[in-house]
């Protein structure tokens, strides 16, 4: 069987996503991540002609849809579910919210 | 075909004592045994006889003459990556199987809020990722109007749900496309909302940065009706915008002679000849009503899918590193902690997933960072910056996908084209701003859809350019059968 160009990388890559690959699926798997690797890598071309920052935040800085100086957090105060004690209860944790 | 009255008209309907909750539950819960068997549009559903026990406590408000929710006797099916508290949610992978959230998204609350029943969750590509609903762990999804094909993805279940009339309304998700490719596969109407407008606290988590919870029906005026009850402000979701509540519902039609329409070249091109024929039948239609068709350009969006995918999959590979075979259903069952991740990941994960995650850690490795992610960061600045011009002035008209309907298994074969299909929708979710799809035509029994893009919060303006689409293909309330 020839292995694909990007083997070693895929199996560097599949260590750093802890993710085990039996050998028939990583021959497979490197096939697809060629393709994609050559049609993603398109993007980089382009790029290097465009005098512009990254946008990470589609709403960063632009127009009416926030205050540029406005924290990016969730307020601990607007948090409406407490425990009797006063805790926020923080419901991706589990836990119970107690009769007040 | 045949015609199903719209939601908000059953919603009236009940709280004037004209049609019955408890019987109109029934008739979905038949639609479901009929249809459920071919199509497997859900993963889990609620227990018939709570369905019936919901209904008939929303008939007895309605006679006592107590106060009811806008939702009332609705049955509303929910994709299976949002969180229910009172139900699995899976996300359609073997990782969350059987995962029960100790808590509802925040949607999810909403809609209880307004005295939805939730009839039970639907089927999705493997964590929302893909774009025909084969890509579950529980099964494809098929497309009611031909079972041969598929019915678009991610959100394949939901959209499958309601175009056999198995629900009345369906929260979708997308994150390139997944609510409006599958409404234009099966005459449904999907909309994406502008990013922020929705909470997506109990979203089980892909793109972050791309994506939002989307309400399904199978009208344009439903489709309002759930976004009001399920969007505005979050203080649970930190990219929740802080702006009033929608009031899209009680929008009109659309005057023609105040609308103006503009056709972006590179996003009405390039689609199969029986969709672009469709896609212009109904702009001179429209023309022909008094809207205005103007000409723009946005070169750049022949980059926006390697951007878009690029994107995704970088967040997919921090997103989906949680799932390490400790907190959540799927065990590696290795004798050290090392082993035990690697192999409850091997196992939990599919195929698609695991390809994702990798190009993911591909795309934001030391060395290929710069090439790939920010690279593609850049690409999407200049697009959101284009769209947002153009919006300034007009609805955008597009494809909504380049082809009709595949047959199953015909996409799987080559990542590549599978991709393809989200080349007209991917722009909405770079660029933020709102996106919906509607039926305008059938060719040879298959559905084809037309997508409108607007400005940031431009809901309002979709919206009654929508109905006033409606009006022209009288498309509303479609269902098989």
């Amino acid at each position: 069987m020839t292995r694909c160009n990007y083997y070693e990388l895929l199996r560097k890559l599949a260590s750093l996503a802890k993710i085990r690959l039996s050998d028939e699926e990583a021959e497979s798997l490197c096939r697809d991540l060629e393709r994609t690797a050559e049609f993603l890598r398109s993007v980089s071309d382009i790029s290097k002609s465009l005098n512009v920052e990254p946008l990470y935040y589609v709403w960063d800085e632009w127009g009416p849809l926030r205050n540029p100086g406005e924290p990016r957090t969730i307020n601990i105060a607007d948090l409406p579910v407490r425990t009797k004690d006063g805790y926020v209860k923080v419901p991706w944790r589990g836990g119970r919210v107690e009769e007040a | 075909m045949r015609r199903l009255k719209q939601a908000w008209e059953l919603a009236r309907d009940f709280r004037e004592g004209v049609e019955d909750p408890v019987e109109h539950a029934y008739k979905v819960l038949e639609a479901i045994s009929r249809w459920e068997g071919v199509v497997n549009a859900y993963i889990s559903l609620e227990s018939p006889d709570l369905v019936v026990e919901e209904a008939e406590r929303v008939a007895r408000g309605i006679r006592a003459g107590e106060r009811v929710g806008k939702l009332a006797g609705l049955l509303v099916s929910v994709k299976d990556n949002i969180c229910t508290s009172f139900l699995p949610t899976t996300a359609g992978s073997r990782m969350l199987d059987p995962y029960i959230p100790p808590f509802n998204a925040t949607v999810v609350e909403r809609l209880l809020g307004e005295d939805a029943i939730i009839i039970g969750k639907t089927n999705l590509d493997e964590f929302a990722m893909g774009s025909t609903t084969e890509l579950s762990a529980f099964d494809p999804t098929r497309n009611p109007w031909d079972p041969e094909r598929v019915p678009g993805g991610s959100s394949g279940g939901s959209a499958a749900s309601l175009a056999y009339g198995g629900s009345d309304l369906s929260l979708g998700s997308d994150t390139g496309g997944s609510a409006r490719l599958p409404a234009a596969y099966t005459a449904t109407v999907g909309l994406k909302p502008t990013y922020g407008l929705v909470s997506r606290y109990g979203l089980i988590p892909y793109g972050n940065s791309l994506e939002q919870i989307s309400p399904m029906a199978r009208s344009v005026r439903d489709v309002a009706l759930l976004l009001d009850v399920i969007g505005g402000w979050d203080p649970l979701d930190a990219t929740s915008l802080r702006v009033d509540k929608p009031r899209t519902f009680t929008a009109s039609k659309a005057d023609p002679r105040r609308v103006t329409v503009c056709v972006v070249k590179e996003l009405a091109e390039g689609a199969d000849e029986v969709i672009e024929r469709a896609y212009w039948r109904i702009l001179k239609r429209l023309e022909s009503e008094g809207v205005e068709l103007r000409e723009e350009e946005l070169p750049i969006a022949s980059k926006a899918l390697p951007a878009y995918y690029t994107i995704a999959f970088a967040e997919a590979s921090s997103n989906l590193a949680r799932y390490d075979g400790v907190f959540y259903p799927m065990k590696g069952g290795g004798s050290s902690w090392e082993e035990d991740v690697e192999l409850a990941r091997m196992k939990g994960f599919g195929r698609e997933v695991k390809k994702r995650i990798l190009m993911g850690v591909y795309a934001l490795s030391e060395g290929y960072r710069d090439e790939y992610y920010v690279a593609a960061t850049k690409i999407r600045r200049v697009l959101r910056d284009e769209v947002l011009r153009i919006t300034r002035n007009c609805i955008i008209a597009s494809q909504a996908s380049p082809i009709l309907p595949p047959r199953l298994g015909e996409r799987l074969d080559d990542p590549l084209k599978l991709y393809a299909m989200d080349v007209y929708t991917v722009i909405a979710n770079l660029a933020g701003v709102p996106a919906l799809v509607q039926p305008i035509e059938f060719h040879n029994g298959l559905p084809v859809g037309i997508q409108w893009m607007g400005k940031p919060l431009g809901e309002e303006e979709l919206v009654p350019l929508g109905l006033l689409v409606e009006e022209l293909t009288g498309l509303a309330g479609v269902v098989v059968g």
